[in-house]
């Protein structure tokens, strides 16, 4: 590998600004399969009626409970606003590393793949299991960075691009590698 | 007053090698970039991929330590950009992709050696090789991320960020999407047709292609002056891998962005996918836009489902189209079978054609809405 290249260009002044009106961390460590279960459990402890839940990979399954969580004491203002208004925009390092390893594990056994693992290897079905579940038909979008060097630049251009009042946006992450999975989300309001 | 953001150079790498004016010949003689392949259960497809010499000559070129989608997107970009002057201190990148190098991807390796396959090792070796402005951007929205990054790249330009943004979308035609596709009894056993009503799925197509935006009214690749006028991005809220069946994303899509453009429509460069889904639902959208007698095409029985580069080049050859006032014949299309009738292109239609709308739709319920306009 060659040396890195150093960027040092600032973000130009006359970008839009947000409004934080919640934001949301989850956190887990340890096997792929501890992970799963725990998040078995804090859906089950959450009391919400999703059966869906079950057939998410884990990076949905993260964000789809982080964003319940989000929401729980905003369901007014966003069920009040536009559904084309409302964007999810989500950044990660890894994006659908878990379904991809295992859509490879029935490749190298040369097994019968599951279509319902394959469709999970794209990581922007969680914007699209988000979308689902509350309805929202606004700008969404999934990008992979390394780190936050990118991800407001990102955030303000896809508003220059195509504004919305709300935002769900942030970090997901299923890294296997690490041995850890998190969200780090937060809803914005555009001012 | 936003800034007017023109397309300036494009480029289109396939099978077909790096000349576009080879492509847009070939595309208007109905030639197919498909060959026959055979899985390895014994399905038997058809798809659009490189030889072993040319991934070789790719190689050589440019050396054996890159990937094969960073080699794709550097040729392609490298091919986007060699009628213009590019300054890459005001030049950045946004890179659409749906899988990348994931067939390098070692199942029984331990982790450290898949580094290779993961999106941020092809966004690093575009940044040691073009040293762009900012660290480059990927975006993965299935198979909108080429159409999508394109939107983002002019608000780029808008934004202030850069002089110039060179949008590149890249996929590999990769055993991991082969299977998958296949498990979900989406390939094709002939070569794609789209809104055929005998069409049975899509081919997968190799392929990476770049577009040049600029805030200099350059014309595209020395022919015609041509804008990029607006997008948008929507979602179905509907299903995970099935389109919606009132079309009601794309119709949102379309609607709005021809309310933010002046120009009345010519043409529409169509997804297209050849699937009975697919199809049905962009001729419903089409419908209930009122845009049923609007000519259209799709070029997917051409080029294969090329994923997270079909954005950018189906947009290409829309570019294509309109600088030479020809809308191409739809290759694998010759019986209307849509749920709805639209006017799906049979032959190469001469016209003038000044303003082009580009429809994309994927798995996740994304689907995105281009607007390109000849000055």
């Amino acid at each position: 590998m060659a040396t890195a290249h150093s960027f040092s260009i600032k973000i130009n002044s006359n970008m839009p600004t947000f409004t934080t009106i919640n934001s949301v961390e989850l956190n887990f460590k340890g096997e792929f399969e501890d992970i799963e279960q725990q998040l078995n459990l804090l859906y089950k402890d959450s009391n919400i009626q999703y059966p869906k839940f079950f057939k998410m990979n884990q990076l949905c399954k993260i964000g789809f409970l982080a964003v319940e969580q989000l929401l729980q004491h905003h369901t007014d203002l966003i069920s009040k606003t536009k559904p084309s208004s409302v964007a999810t925009i989500f950044f990660s390092q890894y994006a659908s590393l878990s379904s991809d390893h295992f859509h490879h594990q029935s490749i190298y056994y040369n097994q019968l793949p599951s279509p319902s693992v394959f469709v999970y290897t794209l990581p922007n079905i969680l914007n699209g299991e988000l979308a689902i579940r509350h309805g929202w038909t606004g700008y969404n979008g999934f990008f992979d960075v390394l780190d936050d060097e990118n991800t407001d630049l990102i955030l303000e251009t896809a508003f220059v691009a195509q504004p919305f009042e709300y935002c769900v946006t942030g970090w997901v992450e299923t890294d296997m590698l690490h041995q850890k999975s998190f969200a780090r989300i937060k809803l914005l309001k555009s001012s | 007053m936003m800034n007017k953001v023109f397309c300036t150079g494009g480029s289109i790498v396939n099978n077909w090698g790096t000349n576009l004016v080879n492509h847009w010949t070939n595309v208007l003689n109905k030639d197919s970039s498909l060959l026959p392949m055979t899985l390895n259960d014994g399905t038997q497809t058809y798809a659009s991929y490189l030889s072993a010499e040319q991934w070789q000559q790719l190689f050589e070129k440019y050396g054996t330590h890159y990937t094969k989608s960073a080699l794709l997107c550097i040729e392609a970009i490298n091919c986007a950009i060699k009628n213009q002057q590019i300054n890459w201190k005001k030049t950045a990148i946004i890179v659409a992709t749906t899988k990348g190098d994931i067939d390098l991807y070692a199942f029984d390796k331990p982790n450290i050696h898949n580094i290779k396959t993961f999106f941020h090792h092809l966004s690093s070796q575009l940044n040691t090789h073009f040293k762009p402005i900012r660290p480059c951007t990927i975006l993965s929205n299935a198979c909108i991320s080429g159409s999508q990054a394109i939107q983002l790249g002019a608000a780029y330009l808008q934004s202030g960020i850069a002089d110039n943004v060179v949008i590149c979308g890249v996929d590999l035609c990769t055993t991991f999407t082969l299977t998958g596709f296949n498990s979900l009894k989406a390939l094709s056993t002939q070569p794609a047709m789209p809104f055929d009503k005998n069409r049975d799925g899509i081919s997968l197509g190799e392929a990476s292609s770049a577009l040049v935006l600029c805030k200099e009214a350059l014309p595209f690749n020395g022919l015609t002056q041509i804008q990029y006028v607006t997008g948008a991005v929507s979602n179905d809220a509907n299903h995970i891998s099935g389109p919606s069946r009132t079309g009601e994303g794309l119709y949102q899509a379309i609607q709005h962005v021809s309310s933010q453009s002046e120009y009345p429509i010519d043409a529409i460069s169509l997804h297209g996918t050849a699937t009975i889904y697919n199809d049905d639902m962009e001729s419903v959208a089409i419908h209930r836009c009122g845009l049923q007698s609007t000519p259209c095409f799709g070029l997917k029985g051409i080029y294969g489902h090329t994923l997270g580069a079909a954005g950018i080049l189906e947009s290409i050859i829309s570019l294509l189209a309109l600088s030479n006032n020809i809308i191409p014949a739809t290759t694998g299309y010759t019986n209307p079978g849509t749920a709805h009738p639209i006017a799906i292109s049979s032959h190469n239609q001469k016209g003038t054609f000044k303003t082009i709308l580009k429809c994309t739709s994927g798995f996740g319920g994304g689907n995105c809405a281009l607007i390109f306009h000849k000055n």
